[in-house]
């Protein structure tokens, strides 16, 4: 814990040091004056700080009072009465304002985690591709990121919405993709699991499966270490393993496939095109500054610790999973995690496209019907804040470990 | 010395707020201003709201702000024109940053009760209607079961075809957008196969397609939608002001008041309402706050409702829509304004 | 790659060398080798359909979509629609004024570019610092015999540009403020400085646009309004500023304790010191990072969209819908696409010169560009 601190800001460090000093029984005239000087400054900047919170919410209270404008949070119980193209929970016309904003909400973690996964596999591969050994893999990489990040993601999302997505053929004339999925203009349709006895069969099979990596991979790990080797690598077993595993899964499901009828295809998942292009325009994006992120890390870790590992008789792919990779997270993880923040909150770009994320169904649509603007603008507020808080805490978090695992 | 300054900012704001806190006159704060602000569509809706690639607007909505601005300060272009999405429109009157709302919004319960609006008339009768494309086949709702159909966020008819396609056990996909031209776009590429909105504005807005003859408007009308001028309800004496507007270039068609003859009607003119309207006699001006020759400006800068219609809509205007309900009481039409007296 | 650097050199043995080392990357890395080769493939068949689409197909000028020919891109709607991409709706009788303020960015930056003479760092931040309030000047006029041109006319890349620099300058001093509050020794302003900070960092710009733009009169005194152009500007402002903070946190921490104590040994008081002594070395070590702050803020410019204002690419798509030109979502997107490239990438070329200015200048330092800690 302590050791962690040492990394925060200095303010913080040099505030607990003039803390011990004020402790100090004898104070000269100089630094009692210094001591007085300092509540007074705080004082002041508190209270205009105050004066200026008073003087809003007055302004507020004046102005709603002038507009006759209802106050007060009865309205999540109101029924909202419009529908969602898209939404995690049922949402018909009767749903309340509620749960409106919880399915908004749902929308917007789904695609921000969907988005962060795909932009992180990736943005390591651009990455490491940054660092390749050959050059051409690194100019074609470096040409990726140049083109990518200097665009605005504005654009990227309007060019997907309106350039690559419009573009495919209308659902009459849906691209087949093997006979089981079809890419039209109205989304991307795959075959879906029916809910039944062989779904919960095929979870349990591959919750088991990952359930008994962890804990074989924690045990020889732990043995290892008691013995003072390397780990053996069990990364192709493994994957051996859980492909098996899902394989037998996706084998023993009832599969709908989605079939053409009347207007559109009926059965199975349909990612409608506004979804898929927010997530394809955020991971692109990304992408580029994780690739960065990542090219950074593996090059802050200096060369003589390669060297050294070489030296020492690892063999190269032990070098990068022991040596490189350790020590270049301790320095990706922070922006990495930024970059996080970043994406989330760019996800409420859905609002322009017309995914119902929670920006647009509830700070958008809900507000217009309703007139809550104070109460909703807090709580979409609170949302984001709280989101953007879990993933500081998390890295946080992480900084700790990795500190603590160093020393 | 700082301090002083800070309790100084403080101070002046808390007494500025005190003085301003009483004041919720609009017509002040827009003389004050020197201009109106119009809350418009972001300049798409054909007919009644459009910006060109010179930035200048035009419209009926554009023409109906322009002929308020006219009768507050005698010049028809001393307006802003503020380019909102519906969904955020509402919000933008509730803060005030805009003064009123001329933006193809249905007059509904809701919105005159719960969200403290008033509007001040209606500018076009209107009901809500489907744009399909000929190929489908579709000649009826019923048709258009397990469709995809397009519509604007946060508008009346996003909730009307919920209602009907609910209460008909109809189902459908709603694919929402922000804006008309989102909705097209959808439409033409095939990405929705309706597009719903008021029938007046699906007819212009046909003109947005590449081939506006492959589409046609279904017969059917689910909901009405009375379309009129929205203001806040914290003065009375705006709300009157955009009424009258609103009402004077109603009544001016029915009197026979064009912006052609207008100058030569408020001086010669015999009928005693036609004088008081002109404001040769009594003080038609003056008991809204407003010049008593205002509607001479109002009219001779836009011209009546009939001339608003005919440009922007009707037959001297590439939509051809005809008058229809927004035809003048007297000649079967909905158009029926109280009279000056 | 190898054999554009045969061209530069006169030594008959680089070449030999150059073709060795390919050669030696292609037997060590045979799998990158056919990933490259699978992609230069791609990229000829790709780069030649793109050519014909933009340059051997495309029509250059026409009155409408229907005089395009239809295999090529119809660069003729951008063509005609050129000034008002650049300037949005300011007058034509007035563009000399937009004119200047569009032009004189891209000629700072060619300074920035060029060689180092005396004072070009003064001529370049004064330029920038000046650049906001002499082009909202210069753009609204009112003044000096110049003609008034209402916030609401301009447009397109001009408006990107005054946004984009204006909102980076003036969240400067907000920036270094705030970055000085996290850093106090006195506990309520860190937690104001804190909290604020990362109030601005949490949101998502689209929220805060629609608050400043849309909810902000509900929240100053009635009567007090500001032109919508500025409402959006102070949101991006704050929102950049708290980013910026946290840029200029970092260099403050870069800069060793014994030069702030050196500065109190010698009597300097707070506001001297850091403006002498410590933001001058705090800002100068991040000033990659500062540049960095200033392309995705140009970037996030275009969100500006979602609050009505006609910024290059709302004015594009905007244009989009005009009936006589449907359909050239492609040319009116890759316009939009290389202005934002060729702005961005000649920033990020610009940081990159700076990092590269500051190493040299550390080396050529006398103590080798230690930091003292």
């Amino acid at each position: 814990m302590a050791v962690s601190d040492q990394n925060m800001a200095t303010g913080i460090w040099s505030g607990a040091e003039s803390d011990e000093a004020d402790a100090q029984p004898h104070l000269g005239p100089r630094q009692r004056w210094a001591r007085r000087k300092a509540i007074l400054q705080q004082a002041a900047v508190l209270l205009l700080v105050a004066a200026l919170a008073v003087f809003v919410i007055r302004n507020t209270v004046v102005n709603l009072q002038a507009r006759g404008l209802a106050s007060g949070f009865d309205f999540l119980w109101q029924e909202a009465g419009f529908q969602m193209a898209f939404s995690l929970i049922s949402i018909d016309p009767t749903s309340t304002y509620g749960r409106v904003f919880l399915a908004g909400l749902l929308n917007s973690l789904l695609v921000a985690a969907l988005a962060i996964t795909a932009a992180t596999i990736l943005g390591f591969a651009v990455g490491l591709a940054r660092v390749s050994p050959s050059a051409p893999v690194r100019y074609v990489a470096r040409g990726y990121v140049e083109i990518v990040r200097n665009l605005p993601l504005l654009l990227h999302l309007l060019l997907w919405q309106a350039v690559v997505l419009r573009s495919l053929p209308t659902v009459r004339e849906a691209i087949g993709l093997g006979g089981f999925g079809f890419l039209s203009n109205r989304g991307l349709y795959l075959p879906a699991p029916v809910a039944g006895d062989a779904m919960a069969i095929a979870v349990a099979m591959v919750v088991t499966a990952g359930i008994a990596a962890i804990v074989a991979g924690w045990v020889t790990r732990g043995r290892a270490q008691a013995r003072g080797e390397s780990p053996p690598r069990f990364g192709p077993v493994l994957i051996a393993g859980g492909l098996i595993a899902n394989a037998v899964a996706i084998a023993t499901l009832d599969w709908q496939i989605p079939v053409l009828a009347g207007f559109d295809y009926r059965g199975g998942l349909k990612l409608m095109p506004e979804f898929v292009s927010l997530v394809a325009a955020l991971t692109i994006y990304n992408s580029a500054f994780v690739a960065e992120i990542v090219r950074a890390g593996v090059q802050s870790v200096g060369r003589g610790q390669r060297e050294a590992a070489l030296a020492l008789g690892l063999p190269p792919k032990l070098i990068l999973r022991l040596v490189i990779v350790p020590q270049a997270m301790r320095v990706i993880i922070p922006p990495l995690a930024n970059q996080y923040t970043h994406l989330i909150k760019a996800s409420a770009l859905a609002t322009v496209v017309g995914f119902p994320d929670l920006v647009n169904v509830f700070l958008g649509t809900s507000l217009n019907q309703t007139g809550r603007a104070v109460e909703i603008v807090v709580i979409t507020a609170c949302v984001y804040l709280a989101l953007s808080t879990t993933v500081a805490l998390a890295t946080s978090a992480y900084g700790r470990r990795v500190k603590l695992v160093e020393r | 010395m700082k301090k002083t300054m800070l309790w100084g900012i403080v101070g002046l704001s808390v007494v500025a707020t005190s003085a301003l806190a009483g004041e919720g006159d609009r017509v002040k704060a827009i003389k004050d201003r020197g201009e109106l602000i119009c809350g418009t569509s972001t300049g798409t809706t054909i007919g009644l709201s459009t910006l060109d690639a010179s930035g200048k607007w035009a419209g009926l909505e554009v023409d109906y702000c322009r002929a308020v601005a006219a009768a507050m300060f005698g010049d028809p272009e001393k307006v802003k024109f503020a380019p909102l999405e519906f969904k955020n429109a509402f919000a933008a009157l509730q803060s005030g940053s805009v003064d009123m709302l001329a933006r193809a919004a249905a007059w509904t319960y809701t919105r005159d009760t719960e969200m403290k609006f008033d509007y001040a008339g209606v500018y076009m009768y209107d009901g809500q209607g489907f744009l399909v494309k000929k190929s489908l086949g579709v000649t009826k709702l019923a048709d258009l079961n397990g469709a995809s159909i397009c519509v604007s966020a946060g508008t009346t008819t996003e909730l009307n075809l919920s209602d009907y396609f609910r209460t008909n056990k109809l189902e459908y996909t709603p694919i929402v957008t922000n804006s008309r031209e989102q909705n097209l776009a959808n439409l033409e590429a095939g990405r929705c196969d309706a597009y719903t909105n008021e029938r007046g504005g699906l007819a212009a807005s046909r003109l947005g397609l590449s081939a506006p003859d492959d589409y046609v408007i279904l017969d059917e009308i689910i909901a009405k939608e009375p379309l009129g001028p929205i203001v806040q309800q914290d003065d009375p004496a705006f709300r009157d002001v955009a009424a009258w507007t609103l009402f004077t270039l109603i009544n001016s068609e029915e009197k026979g008041i064009t912006s052609k003859n207008v100058a030569e009607m408020a001086s010669s003119s015999e009928n005693p309402e036609i004088q008081r309207m002109l404001g040769k006699t009594g003080d038609f001006g003056a008991k809204l706050g407003l010049a008593n020759d205002w509607v001479v400006k109002v009219i001779s800068s836009v011209g009546n409702y009939g001339e608003i219609f005919d440009r922007n809509l009707g037959a001297g205007s590439p939509v051809k829509l005809a008058r229809g309900q927004n035809e003048l009481w007297s000649k079967g039409g909905l158009l029926y304004a109280p009279p000056v007296r | 790659m190898a054999h554009s650097s045969v061209s530069g050199t006169s030594s008959p043995l680089v070449p030999t060398t150059a073709v060795r080392r390919l050669l030696a990357t292609v037997v060590a890395n045979p799998f990158g080798t056919a990933v490259c080769l699978g992609l230069a493939y791609l990229a000829w068949t790709l780069g030649l359909r793109i050519v014909d689409w933009a340059f051997v197909n495309a029509t250059w000028v026409a009155s409408d979509r229907a005089g395009c020919n239809p295999d090529g891109a119809c660069w003729a709607f951008i063509v005609n629609r050129l000034p008002q991409f650049a300037f949005g709706f300011y007058p034509e009788a007035e563009r000399w004024r937009a004119w200047i303020v569009l032009i004189a960015p891209p000629l700072l930056l060619l300074l920035a570019m060029a060689p180092e003479f005396p004072g070009r760092r003064k001529v370049l931040v004064g330029g920038f610092c000046l650049y906001p309030v002499a082009s909202f000047i210069l753009l609204s006029g009112g003044v000096l015999g110049l003609a008034p041109v209402p916030s609401e006319k301009w447009g397109g890349l001009l408006l990107t540009m005054v946004v984009g620099i204006g909102a980076f300058v003036f969240s400067f001093p907000v920036a270094i403020l705030l970055a000085l509050g996290r850093t106090s020794k006195l506990p309520a302003i860190r937690l104001i400085a804190t909290g604020f900070i990362e109030f601005w960092r949490g949101m998502p710009l689209i929220a805060i646009l629609f608050m400043s733009v849309i909810m902000l009169p509900l929240f100053l005194p009635p009567g007090v309004e500001f032109p919508r152009l500025t409402l959006a500007m102070t949101g991006i402002t704050l929102y950049s500023a708290a980013y910026l903070a946290e840029v200029a946190r970092g260099g403050l921490q870069s800069v060793g304790r014994g030069q702030s104590e050196a500065a109190n040994a010698l009597g300097f008081g707070f506001w001297a010191m850091q403006g002498y002594i410590i933001m001058p070395q705090a800002l100068r070590a991040v000033l990659p990072g500062i540049v960095n702050s200033a392309i995705s803020l140009l970037k996030d410019t275009t969100y500006v969209m979602v609050v009505g204002l006609f910024d290059l690419l709302n004015i594009v798509t905007a244009a989009l819908s005009d009936p006589a030109w449907l359909g050239l979502a492609t040319e009116g997107y890759v316009f939009v696409g290389l202005v934002f490239w060729s702005l961005c990438f000649g920033l990020s070329q610009v940081s990159a010169r700076m990092e590269r200015d500051s190493e040299r200048a550390q080396l050529r330092a006398p103590n080798g560009g230690r930091k003292a800690s």
